[in-house]
């Protein structure tokens, strides 16, 4: 079998692996505790005649394998119901609205975080039990072992509320500035405390991932052969040693994401920064399924295409890999 | 059968070995930080009953709301009020001494009855006795406890409590009042109320500087904070009760009974760390927190460690259709957003300590159960497991004597490295609100600093945070530690 081989198999299993999150996802829900209905009678004020059509409207009426399937096909079609709290407002439109500042908080942070973590984590592989190691491991592993919210709610004491140099609280300022440029700069400024803190949140176990990849590939013996051929240490350690080592990395930081979306959640919180962290937390607290299950689809979703991705792309740059 | 050693040899052996691998250990010495950091909290959590003498969520109102520490007051906040609670004997279980008789018209008498009393044996009876002559109107006898307030600034709020009651009769009817005496000799009254028979009168459940209603009484607003405006600093100040008796009939016989007589002022500094927004000890809650972690962390752990090791042995060792059902469960559970999973799950079962430690332990073993599976996968190829197939050794025999004991570093190193994710797993959870509502935790502590804005409250905001960074440091040391002396390819290749 060769790589298109692969990439059906693979393409079976991600499908297969869909399937079982949305079924998960509707037991789980099916199985929650409270009242939808009440919930939504309650937050929108309805009379008892009002809360009949409206459990006519989210289906609740109909008996459970059909309300099943009618999942189901609102999955595939993206097409998510209506929220229970926000007003009966479209699911889809909340989450429209949300994911972009979640996509540019965890985004920004990550891409950071995979740069600075690669090169501290080569270069302390590279420079083992020096000074640089030291610090840097021990750097790694505080900012790891210290907890997100702990780590936001200092940098928000420190530079939200002792020095006021960026906001305490929102994705952007209220009313937004006009001026495209201006908007721009808001956004970042608000980005900025939230970013730092999943940045440092997540570097930490890159860095530590990659120096022992590294620390691996080091011994390896084309190392020494580019060793004795006279190169320069930052040619060994850049373009031999690190770009073997990088290569389990994809896969990790593919995985990874399923465990970085908490990050974000309480990142979010504590920055009150509406993204879907923010929703997720509203959702639970409100039990708002329609929502829940929409945020939780959709973060499966991406973290499962990630995998496809960093498979496919795996098959791609190791030429070791036979299919 | 098969175990040819004596239990105490077996125990001798492992004896050795135990020490043998602390001899290696010793020469670690992030290792050895990390079991330092580790006994640190153990021994905070076990003594947590000794050093602290309060409930961590139960005793509230131990000082004023959000309190500063104690030892603020040796960092440039000498004048901090702390708690002071004047009133030695509320209860009348002796006989007083040092109350002062400020005002005793003609006819009224006052002694101290061992007997009945409020709460306690002891009260006092002030009695006033007109058998003839004319009726003499209102009259007034006062009594007051002195006392020195010894801070410059006024106490976070005050409390003050008294029980009466009397035999009087509608014919002449009592009261009592209570007041409070500033420096200057002013009078402050903040209680008063009809005294009726046979039953004990007091301020339900006190007067409280705090209450609304006392202030609007007070000050004309509900801004205007009492013991601010009482407590203006260092000076004697005097908590005053009025007796009143309405002599209009032709005889009078009142008798008045006084117990419970108490003024409570709260502190601005209170104990090690401070108070809350409900006055609990922040420093109780710290070092009960310590508990909550390391009992959710080890217990979750050790559950992860033994799901994951028993997935990944069963699906290793067993392959086929075993290994596809369970290694396509794990990969679910990893693609699946873990915290909004660890909510919804906690949501659905519901918030209670045990319940949130048994869904940790199950939704942190699927990296390990992949580890121990492709460890299992190549081991059961090596020719110790052909021969014990070939000598007729039964599965669970081969998967326990020799599958298990080959892959046992793996799970001591994961059983430390697990800990830490569980103990923040936790933290988070209690700090998004939806950790066990009995119980205070780490987490719970910054929900609280969060939740109250009281970001400013340093010594409120740190010590949760780093005791959970340190504790979850000291099992990642420890967890390294161990993987360089059983994994030896990691060792120093210097």
């Amino acid at each position: 079998m060769g790589l298109a081989g692969y990439i059906v198999r693979r393409s079976i299993y991600t499908v297969v692996l869909i399937y079982l999150v949305l079924t998960l996802n509707f037991i789980l829900f099916v199985a929650m505790p409270g009242d939808p209905v009440a919930i939504l009678a309650s937050s929108l004020r309805l009379r008892p005649d009002q809360v009949e059509k409206v459990v006519k409207l989210f289906g609740l009426d109909q008996p459970i394998h059909i309300r099943y399937f009618k999942y189901l096909q609102s999955m595939f079609t993206f097409n998510f119901g209506y929220s229970y709290y926000y007003g009966g407002r479209p699911v889809a439109e909340l989450i429209m609205e949300r994911l972009p500042n979640t996509i540019l908080l965890l985004g920004s942070a990550t891409v950071f975080a995979i740069i600075a973590g690669v090169i501290i984590g080569a270069v302390a592989a590279y420079r083992r039990g020096g000074k640089f190691d030291v610090t840097a491991i021990t750097a790694s592993l505080l900012t790891t072992a210290l907890p997100t919210f702990w780590m936001g709610m200092i940098f928000l004491l420190i530079f939200g509320v002792y020095l006021h140099w960026f906001p305490l609280a929102g994705a952007m300022s209220r009313p937004p500035p006009t001026e495209f440029w201006s908007q721009i700069a808001d956004r970042l400024w608000h980005l900025f405390l939230p970013g730092l803190t999943l940045f440092l949140f997540f570097y930490g176990s890159f860095a530590l991932l990659t120096r022992s990849a590294v620390l691996e590939t080091l011994t390896e013996d084309y190392i020494l052969t580019a060793k004795a051929k006279g190169l320069d240490d930052r040619k060994i350690l850049f373009k031999h040693a690190l770009r073997n080592a990088l290569l389990p990395l994809v896969t990790t930081a593919a995985i990874w994401l399923a465990s970085v979306i908490g990050g974000a959640i309480i990142t979010e919180q504590i920055f009150t920064y509406e993204g879907m962290g923010y929703l997720i937390w509203m959702a639970v607290a409100r039990y708002d399924y329609p929502v829940l299950q929409a945020t939780f689809y959709i973060l499966a979703l991406a973290v499962i295409i990630a995998n496809f991705i960093a498979d496919i792309i795996y098959g791609f740059i190791d030429p070791r890999i036979k299919y | 059968m098969v175990s040819s050693a004596k239990p105490h040899g077996r125990l001798a052996l492992y004896s050795k070995r135990a020490k043998e691998f602390w001899e290696v250990f010793k020469a670690s010495r992030k290792g050895l930080l990390g079991v330092a950091i580790l006994i640190f909290f153990v021994i905070l959590a076990l003594a947590a009953p000794l050093m602290t003498p309060y409930d961590p969520l139960l005793d509230t109102d131990l000082a004023g709301f959000r309190a500063k520490p104690i030892w603020l007051k040796s960092l440039g906040y000498p004048d901090l009020s702390e708690n002071f609670f004047p009133i030695k004997d509320p209860g009348f279980t002796s006989k007083p001494t040092n109350i002062k008789i400020l005002k005793l018209p003609e006819g009224f008498n006052v002694r101290w009855l061992p007997g009945d009393g409020y709460t306690d044996p002891g009260v006092l009876e002030i009695s006033y006795q007109r058998l003839e002559g004319k009726p003499q109107g209102l009259l007034h006898a006062e009594f007051a406890i002195f006392f020195k307030y010894p801070y410059k600034r006024p106490p976070a709020h005050f409390k003050a409590y008294v029980a009466a009651t009397c035999n009087a009769t509608t014919d002449t009817p009592a009261m009592v009042r209570l007041y409070l005496i500033d420096l200057n000799g002013t009078r402050y009254k903040i209680w008063e109320s009809v005294l009726t028979q046979g039953e004990w009168v007091k301020p339900q459940p006190c007067v409280d500087s705090r209450n609304a209603p006392l202030r609007m009484m007070m000050f004309g607003s509900i801004k205007a904070d009492p013991a601010k405006k009482i407590f203006r600093g260092i000076g004697e100040y005097g908590y005053m009760l009025q007796v009143e008796v309405y002599d209009r009939s032709k005889t009078a016989d009142v008798k008045v009974y006084i117990d419970n007589f108490d003024l409570k002022l709260y502190g601005e500094a209170f104990g090690l760390l401070g108070t809350d927004f409900f006055g609990r000890d922040v420093f109780t809650q710290f070092v009960y927190g310590a508990r909550i972690s390391l009992l959710v962390g080890l217990l979750a752990s050790v559950i992860s460690v033994l799901v994951g090791l028993t997935v990944g042995v069963v699906s290793g060792y067993f392959g086929k259709a075993v290994d596809e059902v369970l290694m396509r469960f794990t990969d679910l559970l990893l693609v699946l957003p873990y915290l909004p999973l660890l909510l919804v799950l906690v949501a659905l079962f519901g918030q209670n300590i045990w319940m949130i430690i048994a869904i940790l332990g199950f939704l942190g073993w699927m990296s390990f159960a992949r580890v121990i599976r492709s460890q299992i996968l190549s081991l059961k190829e090596r020719p110790f497991v052909e021969a014990a197939k070939a000598v007729g050794a039964r599965d669970l025999h081969i998967i326990a004597k020799h599958l298990v004991p080959n892959v046992i570093s793996l799970v001591y190193v994961s059983l430390a490295l697990s800990v830490p994710s569980a103990i923040v797993s936790e933290a988070s959870l209690s700090f998004l609100g939806f950790g066990d509502p009995f119980i205070m935790s780490w987490g719970r502590m910054l929900h609280d600093v969060h939740y109250y804005g009281a970001y400013t409250d340093l010594w409120w905001v740190i010590p949760p945070g780093v005791g959970i960074a340190l504790i979850s440091l000291s099992f990642i040391l420890i967890g390294y530690a161990i993987d360089e002396i059983l994994n030896p390819r990691l060792r120093r290749r210097r």
